[in-house]
């Protein structure tokens, strides 16, 4: 479950990717400063607690433009001193009322963000989305299973103000050509 | 114990099937009889069975270096454990911030109950490696024991892995983990967490916040 010298071993593991990767280092520069720039602190801005108001899509990936509105707080608190947080959701909507947690934590060798998401109802872990922020919008992406099928979900933070911001939650059926809005949140301050 | 089963059904072949059958009905009356028993059990509400790790705890750890290799050698070392209540204790976070002789270590034990199979889950992150992990161990309260399972890659080789937690006095608990190459028929603990309660309260306070809280305390006693 928990390994002390997982550490030792991404190190290792880098090691072996970044030989693997020396006849392409001219090439990749750009790449490699854009993966390599520090983004521990793209989250700062989420801490705190905030009102939040959802539109889920029913159907998403349809041509059915069915939702349901709901409408909670939010509550955004620090981990070991604000390198990772912990993200508490309450929301009512027509079905009652709703739970939910995410863990956010960043990989400072993968230079990436994870976001585990899970539902009161279910009490279990599912795999996570990863990726990370640019030019002030936050990315995250997941393969999730619709219906039976595998799909891409993408989770974006964007119009990022001191105030508020949005989040949205895509899904795309073709690798990522085309995005599907399935979820959204207008999240505004309430306390810091 | 299998291998008996299997001596007396190839026994039975020289003799006539019949006279098992009232064996057969036993057996199927004591397997009836178990499973009611099991159902039991899991229909048991234990969103609360981690009630008494809510607190600040100061701790002291240990850990075998190389765990499934006959090694006995052991580094140990001290930090504080913050376990706060999420959901109103349907799911926990323990925070850990410590120093170990191979650097400072922080790490989250995050564990969320299921209302439907009534079994806890448990998965953990550093801030080394900044990402859960693939697996999670699965468990539930029994014999007061929290023990939640899975099966992982050790040097190549599945092996199943056990993490425990369970209370130790009113002011105390454990929690431990134990690896087992041999199908959980026997198991090597190699890392064990004892801590000490400081306090009911799960506020994080800043360092520095709390050392003048304690100087004001002090200058303000006679």
């Amino acid at each position: 479950v928990f390994r002390y010298f997982r550490l030792a071993s991404h190190i290792a593991a880098a090691a072996v990717l970044v030989c693997a990767n020396c006849a392409l280092a001219a090439e990749s520069t750009p790449t490699q400063a854009a993966i390599a720039r520090d983004g521990a602190h793209d989250f700062d801005f989420d801490f705190g607690v905030w009102h939040t108001e959802i539109t889920r899509r029913l159907h998403p990936l349809s041509d059915s433009s069915e939702s349901m509105k709901l409408s909670g707080t939010v509550t955004i608190r620090k981990v070991w001193g604000g390198k990772a947080q912990l993200e508490e959701i309450e929301a009512d909507g027509p079905k009652g009322h709703w739970e939910g947690m995410s863990l956010f934590l960043y990989d400072p060798v993968a230079h990436q963000w994870s976001q585990t998401f899970i539902g009161a109802a279910s009490g279990v872990f599912l795999p996570g989305f990863v990726g990370s922020f640019n030019d002030g919008r936050g990315e995250l992406f997941q393969q999730d299973t619709l219906d039976g099928r595998s799909v891409l979900v993408r989770a974006t933070w964007s119009d990022i103000t001191p105030n508020s911001h949005k989040y949205e939650e895509h899904y795309s059926a073709d690798g990522g050509k085309t995005w599907s809005l399935s979820f959204s949140a207008l999240k505004t301050r309430i306390r810091s | 114990m299998i291998r008996n089963a299997a001596r007396r059904i190839h026994r039975g072949n020289t003799t006539t099937r019949l006279q098992y059958l009232p064996i057969l009905g036993a057996l199927w009356l004591a397997a009836l009889l178990s499973i009611s028993a099991v159902a039991r059990a899991d229909s048991r509400d234990g969103s609360h069975d981690f009630d008494f790790t809510f607190g600040t705890w100061t701790e002291h750890s240990r850990r075998l270096l190389h765990p499934l290799s006959g090694s006995n050698e052991w580094v140990g070392w001290d930090g504080r454990t913050v376990v706060r209540k999420i959901w109103g204790g349907r799911a926990n976070m323990a925070e850990f911030k410590g120093d170990t002789p191979s650097g400072p270590l922080q790490l989250v034990a995050l564990r969320v109950y299921s209302p439907t199979s009534h079994q806890w889950s448990l998965n953990f992150a550093t801030s080394k490696v900044g990402k859960l992990g693939d697996i999670s161990g699965v468990g539930e309260l029994k014999d007061g024991r929290i023990d939640f399972y899975d099966q992982e890659p050790f040097n190549g080789r599945a092996i199943l892995v056990r993490f425990s937690v369970y209370s130790t006095g009113p002011n105390t608990h454990v929690s431990e983990q134990a690896y087992s190459a041999d199908g959980g028929k026997t198991w090597e603990v190699n890392w064990v967490n004892r801590y000490t309660l400081e306090s009911r309260n799960t506020e994080p306070v800043e360092e520095g916040t709390a050392l003048r809280e304690q100087g004001r305390r002090r200058s303000a006693s006679p």
